[in-house]
């Protein structure tokens, strides 16, 4: 089976070596996928929040353009996952909300009835944590690692969400099937500042500086997360104006690169450097 | 004597059943940026009950919210706290007492750019935002910085269909809210 990829805007500028990164990983794993023709933002936050309608009509377009495929969406983004998967479900229950999304996107038709997938359910149902235990070829041990989920990712409201809302485990198993050494910590869903990077660069750095002291005081080399938005925030902490010491921020995908390649494509775009903790990495 | 209708409207607005609330403060304990509102997230979900109109719509607190869901998903009456700022927002800009425009010309600024390409241009996002703000320097090494990283897109991405895309936009637009 194939699924159908949409990247939204992040995986194609800011966080490219996120799709460097995944796509290294399922071509090893034999997981294909296709990109989704002429697909647009998903509204992310902003469409929401300036009119609720602009929000679902931004979303579908995607997720009308994926039906046609008929395959499984695959949005490795929190926010586009978040989106995605609550416009699906308001457009496959509420009659009225369809017919006035139809209106706007025809003659594009949004039914609401794909599948939308993140990347934590990508692994654990196409790959699954014993293969990945036993495809190995690194040993990771040495590393000490925090898996930071971020708010978007499992916090949606009125939806049976595919892990716990305030104790995720499920991108735990993953990174502890990588060899790692899962350190188990209190900031799993702690805010790193959303959006507020531009508008309020004060408070995405007290509160990305707030995760990253906790991570540094429980003595872990990196954190991992499965969400562009809070790599990115925790990795321009440096230029946001924190003076202290930094830990290296990874793709959930690359802490598996480098069990299984024992390098990261990425290396270079990462602000806060990566050397150290590639430096870690032994043969096995 | 008591005014319900703010509460009415809210509640209607949301579809949150923000009468059920009984002030345990739930909400506010788990708010990563309370420290930086004027008024506490329960105390805002008591101000819409007593029809506190003025108090809740001026309020810094609803533009300080990040939209994070904490508050929503440990309310043991189950209301979408978040939901219910967001709906706030929409109306305060809408009568003009907005507390604060940043959030709001940023996300007007980040949709003008999806209605252009259909996708988000992010440098011109960004410069478009600085501009407008009339501070175009004061995060330039940032900038620089991801800049050298590759962490900036520089050319905007088109889509294809990109009059079907301002179509959407126009379709939609008619009632839109503007700040
Ligand atoms: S958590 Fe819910 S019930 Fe408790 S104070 Fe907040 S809104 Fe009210
Ligand atoms: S959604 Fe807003 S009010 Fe609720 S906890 Fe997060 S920042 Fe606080």
């Amino acid at each position: 089976m194939t699924l159908t990829y949409y990247p939204g805007c992040s995986l194609k500028t800011s966080s490219r070596f996120y799709e460097e990164s995944f796509k290294a990983v399922f071509s090893f794993f034999g997981i294909e996928h296709k990109e989704l023709e002429d697909w647009s933002c998903c509204g992310a936050s902003a469409a929401h929040t300036i009119d609720e309608r602009l929000g679902y009509a931004l979303a579908a377009r995607n997720l009308a353009l994926a039906e046609r495929e008929g395959r499984q969406l695959f949005a490795p983004c929190s926010a586009c996952y978040n989106r995605s998967l609550i416009t699906n479900k308001g457009i496959r229950e509420n009659g009225e909300l369809r017919e006035e999304i139809n209106k706007a996107l025809y003659p594009l038709q949004c039914t609401g009835t794909v599948e939308v997938k993140n990347i934590i359910d990508v692994l654990h149902d196409h790959v699954g944590i014993e293969t990945i235990a036993q495809r190995i070829a690194y040993d990771l041990s040495s590393i000490r690692v925090v898996p930071y989920y971020g708010c978007v990712l499992t916090r949606i409201m009125k939806m049976d969400a595919f892990d716990d809302k305030e104790d995720p485990t499920s991108m735990d198993s993953l990174i502890w099937s990588s060899g790692a050494e899962l350190v188990n910590w209190p900031y799993k869903m702690e805010c790193c500042g959303a959006s507020k990077t531009l508008t309020n660069k004060d408070m995405t750095l007290k509160l990305s500086a707030k995760i990253m002291d906790m991570a540094l005081s429980l003595g872990a080399d990196a954190v991992v997360t499965p969400c562009p938005l809070c790599q990115m925030n925790l990795d321009l902490l440096p230029y946001l104006g924190r003076k202290d010491r930094n830990l290296p921020v990874l793709f959930l995908t690359e802490i598996l690169e480098l069990a299984l390649f024992g390098t990261l494509k990425g290396t270079g775009s990462h602000i806060i450097p990566v050397d150290e903790i590639v430096k870690k990495v032994k043969k096995q | 004597m008591d005014n319900l209708d703010f509460l009415h409207e809210v509640e209607k607005a949301t579809g949150e059943k923000v009468s059920t609330c009984y002030q345990c403060c739930k909400c506010t304990t788990g708010c990563p940026v309370v420290a930086d509102m004027d008024i506490y997230p329960h105390r805002i979900i008591r101000y819409i009950i007593l029809g506190n109109r003025d108090r809740v719509l001026g309020s810094k607190t609803i533009w300080t919210c990040l939209q994070c869901v904490t508050c929503s998903v440990r309310c043991p009456n189950d209301i979408d706290v978040a939901r219910v700022f967001d709906a706030l927002r929409k109306t305060s800009v809408q009568e003009g007492r907005a507390a604060e425009n940043d959030t709001w010309r940023f996300d007007e600024i980040f949709l003008e750019s999806v209605q252009r390409h259909g996708r988000l241009h992010e440098i011109e996002t960004i410069l478009h935002y600085k501009l407008d703000k009339k501070d175009l320097f004061s995060d330039s090494k940032m900038g620089m910085g991801m800049l050298m990283k590759g962490r900036l897109g520089l050319l905007p991405h088109n889509i294809k269909d990109r009059k079907g895309m301002k179509e959407i936009f126009k379709k939609i637009e008619g009632k839109k809210v503007r700040g």
